[in-house]
C-alpha cells in the first residue's frame, strides 16, 4: 500500500514539473518563434571552423 | 520582381553582374557564373533536383542598401530599464529577408562585444537587445545595424487585446487540461472501485487527491466564468457564463460536501465541463482574431517612419523621422520598392503604384506629378517625392481601417433577436433545471447525487454559446472578405439588408458612366463668340462633371486659367447654373433651366439641339440676356463592365432601373447602343430619385447605387445605398456601403457574399436552436451525463465556427 502512495506522489511531482516547465517556457516566449530555430543549426560560426 | 532588359549578364547563382575576366559560361545550360564557387553551388543544388530554388527565391534584389541616419530619440519609448542598470531595447528590423540576415545581425552585434544579448524573432522581425548604457550608446548600436543595410524601427511592446484574451484562455485551458487528465486517473480508480469494491482508506485518499486537483481548475481556470456571471448578475442579467458557472460550481460544491458525507464525488464532471468550454472559448477567440486581422493587416502596411526631404533639389538630403513627426505640406521621399507612409500629392517623379491592399485593384496604377498617393500602397518602379496632404487618422488607410472596425463590431438585426432570446432563455433554463431536480427527487427513487447531476446536465447542455456566436462570426468574416474584393459595408445590418435586395436603382452619370465627360461638338451664334471665355470661367468654378467638361473644352489650349472667384453663381441641382458677370446674366444648363427662366428660343440652336439629342448626346444650353446663344454636345463614356454588371444583376434575380436627369432619348440611345437591357426613368431631379425609391414595391428590398454627393438623398432613402468612390472621403454618411474602386462588378460579388452570409447566419441560428430543442429534453429526461453535455455544447459552438469560416473562402 505504501508503494502506491509513493507512486501517486511521484506521478504528481513528475506531471507538475512538466506542466511548470511548459508554462514557464511559454511565458518566456519560447514558442513565439517556431520558424527561426530550424535555420539556426545551419548557421556555422566561422571561428569554430578555423580553429 | 523587375526584369531588366539589357545585354548585361548576371550570375545564375548570386545574381551579380558578370565581368569578362574570371567568369564561366556553361554552354549546355546557357548559364553564366561569376566564379567557380557559384558554379559549384549551382551544380550542387541542381544535382539534388532543387534548381527551382532560383525561381522560388523572392529576395532577388541584391543591390546594396542605402545607409540611413537614425535619430535615437524615437527609440525612447522602446526602452525598458532593467534593475541591474541594463537596458532592453525592443525594435523591429526592416529589410530582413531570410534566416541568414538574422544570423548576420546577431553575429555582428555580439562580436562587437559590448552587447549582452540579442534575439531576433524570424516570424515578425522583432528584436530584443540587452546592453548596458555604460558600454555602448543606442546610437552606436543602431549604427551597427544600419551599417549592415538594415533599418531598425522603434516599437512598443504591447499586445492587442484580442491577442491577450486568446493567450489568457490558452493558459487557463492548458492548466485545466493538465489537471483534468491527472484527475481522470483517480476518477477511473474510484469508478472501478464503486463496482468492484475499494478499501475505504484508499477511496478517501483518492477523493482528497481529486479535490486537490479540481480546486485550481474551479478557482483559476473557471475564474472568468464566475467573474462575468457575478458582474452580469449585479445588473440582473443572465449570460452564458452564468450557466457554465452554476453548472460546474454545483458539481464542485456537491463533491466537496460528498467527501465528508461519504457520497460519490463528481470532481471530474466539474473540471471536464470547464476544460471543454475553455477549449471552445480558445477556438472562438482565435476565430475572432483571425477575422479581425483585416484591420491590423491594413494598419501593418503603413510604415512607421518616413524620409523627410529637406531640400527638393537634393534628394539625398533626407532624414528618417517618425511618421507622427510629419506635418501637412512637408515633403517626403518614397523609394522604389517601399511603402508609401502618408497620403500625398506627387511633386516629382513617376512610378507604378500597387494599391491592391487598399482598393482590391490587382493591376498597378501609374502615377506622376499631381496625382495622389495613398498611405499603405506600394511604390513599384520609381523614386517619388510627395507633399503630405493627409496624416494620422485622416489618411485613406486609417479611414478604411476605422470603417471596417466599426462594421465588424456591429450587430445584424437578426442577432438582436437572438440576444433577446438568450436573455429570456438563460433564466428559463435555470428554472427548468431546478424543476428537473425537484421532479426527479419527487417522482423517482434515484439518489440525490444522480438528480443533482441531471440538473447540472440541463444547465450545461443549454448554454447558448452557439447562439451567441451565430452572427458575429459571420459578419466578421464577410466584412473582411468584402473589403478584400473592394467594398466596405457600414455595419452588419447593411450586409443583412443587401442580402434581401432585389430592386436596384442606378444613377447614370458617374455610376454606369465614367463621369469623364467630353464636349464633342458645339454650336454658337457668331456675335457672342467673345462670351465663350466667360462661360468657361463660370463653369470652371462648378463641381458638376458637365461644367468641368465645358471648362476643359474652352480652356484646352491655354496653359494658365485666369480664375475669377468673384463670379456670383447659383446652382440649381439637376438644372444648371445662373450667374452674373459684369451685370450680364448668364444661364448655363439643360432645357428645364431655360424653361424656368422663360428663355427665348433660337431656331439655329434648337434645331442643333434636337440633332444632338437624337444621337444620344447630353446637351448643355447657354443663354445671355435670356436668349439662347450656344449649345454644347457632351458625351460620357460608359463603363466597360456596365453590360456584364447589369446582365449579372438581372440573372441574379434583380429588377434594375436606371435613373437619370438627362432626357429620355439620349439616355435610351446610350443604353441601346451598348446593348444593355434596363428600364429607364429620365428627366428627373435628384429629389425625384428618392421619391421613386419611396414608391418602390417593397422599400426594404431597394438598393440605390450612385455617387455620394448628388444622390445623397436617394442613397439614404434606399434600404442599401452603395456609393461610388469619388474621393478619399469614405465617411459613410449617406451610403451604407462604399466601393473602394470604381468597378461595378464588385457589387455583383458583394451581393453574392451578402446573400451567402445571411444564409450562413440563418443556418447557424437554426442549428443552435434545433440543437437545444433536441438536447434539453434529453437532459431533462436524464439521458445525458454532464460531461457529455459539455462536449455537446462545445461541439455545437464548433459547428457554428466552422460554418462561418466557409465565408472566408
Amino acid at each position: 500500500m505504501f508503494t502506491l502512495y509513493i507512486l501517486i506522489l511521484l506521478s504528481l511531482v513528475v506531471g507538475v514539473t512538466g506542466y511548470v516547465i511548459f508554462m514557464y517556457s511559454s511565458k518566456k516566449q519560447q514558442f513565439d518563434d517556431i520558424e527561426a530555430p530550424k535555420y539556426r543549426m545551419l548557421d556555422d560560426d566561422d571561428e569554430d571552423i578555423n580553429r | 520582381m523587375m526584369t531588366k532588359i539589357s545585354t548585361d549578364k548576371y550570375c545564375a547563382h548570386c545574381n551579380s553582374l558578370i565581368k569578362e575576366s574570371g567568369s564561366i559560361f556553361d554552354e549546355e545550360r546557357e548559364l553564366y557564373f561569376c566564379c567557380s564557387g557559384c558554379n559549384a553551388v549551382y551544380d550542387l543544388i541542381d544535382s539534388k533536383g532543387l534548381s527551382s530554388f532560383y525561381i522560388k527565391r523572392t529576395a532577388t534584389d541584391y543591390k546594396p542598401f542605402e545607409q540611413i541616419k537614425i535619430n535615437s530619440d524615437f527609440f525612447n519609448k522602446s526602452i525598458t530599464n532593467l534593475p541591474e542598470g541594463d537596458i532592453d531595447l525592443s525594435i523591429v528590423i526592416d529589410n530582413i529577408r531570410c534566416a541568414s540576415c538574422i544570423w548576420l545581425i546577431e553575429r555582428s552585434l555580439l562580436d562587437d562585444g559590448r552587447i549582452k544579448s540579442i534575439r531576433i524573432n524570424y516570424s515578425n522581425h522583432k528584436a530584443k537587445i540587452r546592453f548596458s548604457p555604460l558600454d555602448i550608446s543606442i546610437d552606436e548600436m543602431l549604427e551597427i545595424v544600419t551599417s549592415l543595410g538594415y533599418c531598425p524601427l522603434p516599437i512598443t511592446d504591447v499586445l492587442s487585446t484580442a491577442d491577450k484574451e486568446r493567450k489568457d484562455y490558452f493558459y487557463r485551458f492548458i492548466t485545466a487540461l493538465f489537471l483534468t487528465m491527472q484527475l481522470m486517473l483517480y476518477s477511473g480508480a474510484l469508478y472501478t472501485g464503486y463496482f468492484q469494491g475499494i478499501e475505504d482508506k484508499l477511496r478517501s485518499f483518492f477523493e482528497y487527491v481529486s479535490f486537490l486537483l479540481a480546486t485550481p481548475v474551479v478557482f483559476y481556470c473557471a475564474y472568468p466564468f464566475f467573474k462575468n456571471s457575478i458582474k452580469a448578475a449585479r445588473h440582473r442579467h443572465w449570460t452564458m457564463d452564468t450557466l457554465v458557472a452554476i453548472g460546474s460550481g454545483t458539481a464542485y460544491i456537491y463533491s466537496v460536501v460528498a467527501i465528508f458525507t461519504g457520497h460519490e464525488t463528481y470532481f471530474d464532471t466539474a473540471t471536464t465541463i470547464i476544460t471543454l468550454i475553455l477549449l471552445g472559448r480558445f477556438i472562438e477567440a482565435g476565430a475572432k482574431q483571425r477575422g479581425g486581422d483585416a484591420v491590423s493587416k491594413l494598419l501593418d502596411m503603413r510604415p512607421l517612419t518616413v524620409k523627410k526631404v529637406l531640400n527638393i533639389n537634393n534628394l539625398d538630403d533626407v532624414i528618417l523621422i517618425n511618421i507622427e513627426e510629419m506635418k501637412i505640406g512637408e515633403l517626403f521621399l518614397i523609394e522604389e520598392g517601399s511603402s508609401v507612409a502618408l497620403d500625398g500629392k506627387i511633386v516629382y517623379g513617376e512610378s507604378d503604384i500597387n494599391e491592391s491592399m487598399l482598393t482590391g485593384e490587382p493591376l498597378p496604377v501609374s502615377k506622376s506629378m499631381g496625382d495622389e498617393v495613398y498611405s499603405g500602397s506600394l511604390n513599384l518602379s520609381g523614386r517619388l517625392v510627395a507633399t503630405a496632404i493627409r496624416i494620422g487618422e485622416d489618411t485613406f488607410l486609417s479611414k478604411i481601417a476605422a470603417a471596417v472596425d466599426d462594421a465588424e463590431s456591429s450587430k445584424a438585426d437578426i442577432q438582436n433577436f437572438a440576444d433577446k432570446f438568450i436573455s429570456y432563455f438563460v433564466p428559463t433554463m435555470l428554472i427548468i433545471s431546478i424543476l428537473t431536480f425537484i421532479g426527479w427527487s419527487v417522482f423517482s427513487d434515484s439518489e440525490l447525487s444522480t438528480n443533482i447531476m441531471r440538473a447540472v446536465s440541463v444547465i450545461v447542455v443549454a448554454c447558448p454559446c452557439a447562439m451567441g456566436l451565430a452572427t458575429p462570426l459571420a459578419i466578421i468574416n464577410s466584412t473582411s472578405k468584402l473589403m478584400n474584393i473592394g467594398i466596405i459595408f457600414k455595419n452588419g445590418q447593411s450586409i443583412e439588408r443587401m442580402a434581401m435586395v432585389n430592386d436596384i436603382y442606378l444613377d447614370k452619370t458617374g455610376t454606369i458612366t465614367e463621369s469623364k465627360m467630353k464636349v464633342v461638338d458645339y454650336e454658337m451664334l457668331d456675335k457672342y463668340k467673345s462670351s465663350l471665355d466667360i462661360i468657361g470661367k463660370i463653369t470652371y468654378n462648378s463641381m458638376h462633371p458637365a461644367s468641368k467638361s465645358i471648362s476643359n473644352f474652352i480652356f484646352k489650349d491655354s496653359e494658365y486659367i485666369d480664375v475669377d472667384n468673384s463670379i456670383e453663381a447659383t446652382e440649381y441641382p439637376g438644372k444648371g447654373i445662373e450667374a452674373e458677370v459684369d451685370g450680364v446674366k448668364y444661364l448655363i444648363g439643360n432645357h428645364k433651366l431655360m424653361k424656368d427662366f422663360n428663355v427665348e428660343r433660337n431656331s439655329i440652336i434648337n434645331s442643333k439641339m434636337d440633332q444632338y439629342i437624337a444621337t444620344g448626346k447630353t446637351v448643355v444650353l447657354t443663354a445671355i440676356h435670356n436668349k439662347l446663344f450656344a449649345v454644347f454636345a457632351i458625351t460620357d463614356t460608359i463603363r466597360h463592365e456596365a453590360k456584364i454588371f447589369v446582365d449579372q444583376l438581372i440573372y441574379d434575380g434583380n429588377k434594375v432601373t436606371l435613373l437619370t436627369g438627362d432626357n429620355h432619348s439620349s439616355a435610351k440611345y446610350m443604353i441601346i447602343s451598348n446593348d444593355i437591357s434596363i428600364d429607364i426613368i429620365s428627366d428627373i431631379s435628384p429629389f425625384d430619385k428618392s421619391n421613386i425609391i419611396d414608391r418602390a414595391k417593397d422599400i426594404n428590398k431597394t438598393c440605390m447605387i450612385g455617387d455620394g454627393i448628388n444622390d445623397a438623398v436617394a442613397l439614404t432613402k434606399a434600404s442599401v445605398g452603395i456609393s461610388m468612390r469619388n474621393s478619399t472621403d469614405i465617411s459613410m454618411e449617406s451610403a451604407s456601403a462604399i466601393l473602394l474602386r470604381n468597378d461595378l462588378t464588385i457589387i455583383n460579388q458583394a451581393q453574392k457574399i451578402c446573400r451567402k452570409s445571411l444564409r450562413i447566419m440563418k443556418e447557424n441560428l437554426l442549428w443552435s436552436f434545433s440543437y437545444n430543442l433536441v438536447a434539453i429534453p434529453l437532459a431533462v429526461a436524464g439521458y445525458i451525463h454532464p460531461v457529455m453535455s459539455a462536449a455537446f455544447m462545445s461541439f455545437s459552438s464548433l459547428m457554428v465556427i466552422l460554418n462561418s469560416s466557409r465565408l472566408r473562402k
